[in-house]
């Protein structure tokens, strides 16, 4: 078994874009976890 | 983190958003491989963060090969060095990322993984919250689409900004959530 095939993966031919509608794009947002994971590892403030 | 090398900045001349690239590589002497990354700078003040192994550059699907020689996330610290780079010269700057859909080359059909929240997308997304904050950057996701932007905090106007970006994208790619 590949690994794919224990997920639930479409074979390649079988994958077909869709246009997906910005109107229905709704970004969420991220609170950030540099404090409390990292301890101190921050890249960027 | 490896050394990043600036090799050019290509000019871009298909009449798109999509104005000019800054091309890097970077060479791991853990995996034994070089890697291309490249910031794809659009307008609105956008750049695209990509980057691919350097073997695969002929390759279709480079951005969705699994390389799998571990050491990912000194290659994600070098990524994210770039941003810290680029913020240099263009301290206004916003970042976007669409996380490919991997694609499984060792079955003969080639499996290939779902749009949303791709494995790739769960990754950078966990990776960038985890290292960078929001003082500099405004944190958006989008799960359907396996995509994440950074707005920058300088914009006055987040939401503004995120629909400029937004219809950008639109315009510039028709088939953005497409297989690669």
């Amino acid at each position: 078994m590949s690994k794919g095939e224990k997920l639930n993966w479409k074979p390649l031919r079988s994958v077909v874009s869709s246009k997906v509608s910005i109107d229905k794009l709704k970004g969420r947002r991220v609170t950030p976890q540099v404090s409390a994971k990292t301890g101190g590892r921050v890249i960027i403030p | 983190m490896y050394e990043l090398k600036f090799i050019q900045r290509d000019r871009c001349k298909d009449g798109s958003d999509h104005l000019f690239t800054y091309i890097y590589k970077f060479y791991s002497p853990h995996t034994k491989l070089n890697y291309i990354l490249r910031a794809e700078y659009h307008k609105g003040d956008v750049f695209a963060v990509k980057f691919y192994c350097k073997k695969d550059k002929r390759s279709d699907f480079k951005y969705n090969k699994i390389i799998n020689r571990g050491y990912a996330l000194r290659i994600l610290k070098t990524c994210l060095s770039l941003v810290i780079e680029i913020l240099k010269d263009h301290p206004t700057a916003n970042f976007a990322i669409y996380s490919s859909r991997s694609i499984d080359f060792s079955n003969p059909e080639k499996l290939t993984e779902g749009l949303e929240e791709n494995q790739r997308y769960r990754i950078y997304k966990d990776y960038i919250k985890s290292r960078v904050g929001k003082k500099t950057f405004t944190h958006l996701d989008y799960p359907s689409i396996s995509s994440y932007i950074l707005v920058n905090n300088c914009n006055e106007d987040i939401e503004l900004k995120e629909r400029e970006i937004l219809e950008m994208f639109d315009r510039t790619y028709q088939g953005m959530p497409d297989i690669v």
